[in-house]
């Protein structure tokens, strides 16, 4: 079974849940239950959304306030949409849901009035840092300009003309659909002949098969979450995110460089001689490893980190740092902080990048580029090889104010 | 019904275990002895070299089913869990929302603040439930038990919050992300117990179990696991059907949530 991860984005009202919710209610893959509960709730006001909006709160306001995710079944795939908020105000919670996806459908309304809004374009330059590895363009609300193709075209070119403005080289589509009509969604429309393309699902799955599950990374990485005693030696938890790691091997630790020689593997439960990536697997060494910690790396014995507590990282901040508290960079839920970050470019995230000048400050809603150092020298990878190494959260005080990526 | 790859959905189960009980001082886990909270045992037993590396709560108001209380008992020793039975009066003439309320949170609150719990893990799954679906995975509740739905934290990647504001607990929810049939599935694989209750004897049995005052059964002829997985792969019907406290608005689950219910 293919599992795919699709988070939709744009600005509010362009249609993302209902797309979602409509979808769900054709295929069946809500339960009668659920739908008829939905319906009840909203009584003469009832929307597809409904079936995904579910606290009171949303169903009154006609908005989305936290992610969510809804499957349906297609072909052999298993397609999970993460839905998210479109308010600027609610972009927190927009970036925990991106964040799970490779795909991302950005809505957009035809709707005259509506159209490629600032909030879109910010969402797009987001997905476009988050890596996504295709964006499909829903041109929505096809119904409301009785299917014509003039408004289609025009915000094809004018979309076009801004991912090329980001620098966007990843795979993308346009679509005309309608969400409400369910028009060009699951099934070919036969209002909008003039488009010769398949259906919005059916071109993500076509994408997906086409291009696999991406795993770019060469050699071994696992990060060391935990440590708990075993027969009087700590044994290392953690993620082994890449490679494979054999009884006997040799690796090395980062940031310490120290080597140590692997006794035992610890893997879904059983003991094992060898196992590979994506796990949660725990190991022990043989003789003295010396003391592990939280956010260790074991490599190959032969390979290196790409730069250790220091790099060039493109961050996006959601939120002004609070005074006096500065900058904590998580990374696998191991916390560091920044002691100095010179900044080189910056973007309000709805358009090019620009030089910056000296004493460029941090603030809410914008994108930057430059040199970050940390208060240790922990490991870390570029974002484009090895994404769970080369990407963190930014905290200050303890709450989220943006994301970073290391190129 | 959506039957995902059950690999990949331990690994992260495990991953998000590790990651509590390297967070929090003092971790314990909520046990009903159902199939979801069952698994979760299983998992972390995977996790933590064969044990359960935290007490283990169940929350009795003294009606659950009797098949229930035996298979506490097995599981428990059989398992070797630290098993803390939390006591809580049952009224008789409250029933839904006011029972799950006042019973179950009331006697939890308690036990929370005489053992001093930070976290405590609640099996509590995305498909059950469309309030249930924009949970975190760890998910802060204040002293009085409340959820801030308005402003959960952000969970980007795999960075959860574990920031606890002072008199506050994290609730760890390390199988959001599996749907009921991958509970099935697994429960399977790894021959995990399982409460008798879930199998039809006389074409009845309990798809979601809660105590006898407001859980039903539904119609079924599945006799074992795998009639169990046949017949979750053809319904359009809600998990949740025979639950007294979803029966009516979502609000219900809702209110019930924002006062600390699992």
């Amino acid at each position: 079974m293919k599992e795919i991860a699709v988070t939709l984005l744009g600005e509010k009202d362009h249609g993302k849940s209902t797309l979602i919710g409509n979808m769900l209610i054709a295929t069946g893959s809500a339960t009668k239950e659920r739908v008829a509960e939905a319906k009840r709730a909203g009584g003469a006001g009832f929307e597809p959304a409904f079936v995904l909006d579910s606290f009171t709160y949303e169903r009154k306001r006609g908005m989305t306030l936290d992610t969510t995710r809804a499957q349906i079944n297609f072909k052999d795939a298993i397609i999970s949409f993460i839905d998210v908020p479109g308010h600027l105000e609610l972009i927190n919670n927009a970036l925990g849901g991106a964040s799970g996806a490779e795909i991302a459908i950005v809505m957009v309304s035809a709707k005259e009035g509506e159209g490629f809004q600032k909030q879109t374009k910010r969402h797009i330059f987001i997905a476009n840092m988050l890596g996504m590895r295709g964006i499909f363009i829903a041109v929505n609300k096809m119904d409301a300009l009785g299917y014509r193709r003039e408004r289609f075209d025009r915000i094809k070119d004018e979309i076009s003309g801004y991912m090329e403005e980001i620098g966007f080289e990843g795979h993308i589509e346009f679509i005309p659909v309608s969400a409400y009509g369910n028009e060009n969604i699951i099934t070919k429309s036969k209002k909008m002949g003039w488009y010769g393309g398949g259906p919005l699902v059916g071109r993500i799955y076509d994408f997906f098969s086409a291009i696999g599950s991406a795993q770019t990374g060469e050699g071994t990485r696992m990060v060391v979450q935990d440590t708990m005693e075993l027969g009087g030696k700590d044994a290392a938890m953690g993620m082994l995110y890449y490679g494979r790691i054999r009884v006997g091997d040799r690796v090395r630790i980062e940031p310490s460089g120290r080597e140590a020689v692997i006794g035992r593997i610890h893997s879904n439960g059983k003991e094992t001689k060898s196992t590979s990536a994506v796990r949660n697997i725990a190991v022990e060494f043989d003789g003295d490893a010396g003391r592990l910690e939280r956010g260790d790396i074991l490599y190959g014995k032969d390979e290196r980190p790409w730069q250790k507590g220091r790099f060039t990282a493109l961050i996006y901040m959601t939120g002004k740092p609070k005074q006096g508290s500065g900058l904590t960079l998580r990374f696998n839920n191991t916390d560091f902080r920044a002691n100095r970050l010179e900044i080189t470019r910056f973007s309000d995230a709805t358009s090019a990048w620009k030089e910056s000048k000296a004493g460029q400050r941090l603030k809410a809603n914008t994108a930057f580029e430059g040199e970050v150092t940390l208060d240790k020298d922990p490991p870390v990878e570029k974002f484009s090889k090895y994404r769970e190494l080369g990407r963190f959260s930014i905290y200050s005080d303890n709450d989220f104010c943006g994301f970073g990526i290391v190129r | 019904m959506m039957m995902q790859d059950i690999d990949k959905l331990e690994n992260r189960s495990i991953y998000i275990m590790r990651e509590a009980r390297s967070k929090f001082k003092n971790l314990a886990a909520l046990w009903s002895m159902g199939k979801d909270s069952t698994a979760m045992l299983a998992v972390a037993r995977k996790a933590f070299f064969g044990k359960v590396p935290f007490p283990v709560i169940h929350i009795d108001n003294g009606i659950d089913f009797p098949e229930s209380y035996k298979f506490r008992e097995e599981v428990a020793k059989k398992w070797n869990l630290d098993l803390i039975v939390a006591e809580s009066q049952i009224k008789k003439e409250l029933s839904g929302f006011s029972c799950c309320g006042a019973n179950k949170t009331v006697a939890l609150k308690k036990l929370m603040k005489e053992r001093g719990f930070d976290a405590l893990i609640v099996s509590i799954r995305r498909d059950e439930h469309s309030i249930r679906a924009k949970e975190k995975y760890f998910s802060p509740r204040s002293g009085e038990f409340k959820w801030n739905y308005k402003a959960q934290p952000t969970e980007m990647w795999d960075n959860y919050t574990s920031a606890l504001d002072k008199g506050s607990h994290m609730r760890i929810h390390p199988l959001l992300d599996w749907n009921e049939i991958d509970i099935w599935n697994y429960t399977k694989r790894e021959k995990i117990p399982v409460n008798p209750l879930y199998y039809s004897e006389t074409g009845q049995r309990y798809r979601s179990l809660g105590c006898t005052h407001c859980t039903t059964s539904v119609k079924s002829n599945a006799k074992n696991l795998d009639q169990i997985i046949r017949e979750l792969e053809g319904t359009k019907k809600e998990e949740r059907g025979g639950r007294e406290q979803d029966k009516e608005k979502e609000y219900i689950m809702e209110r019930l949530r924002s006062l600390g219910y699992m």
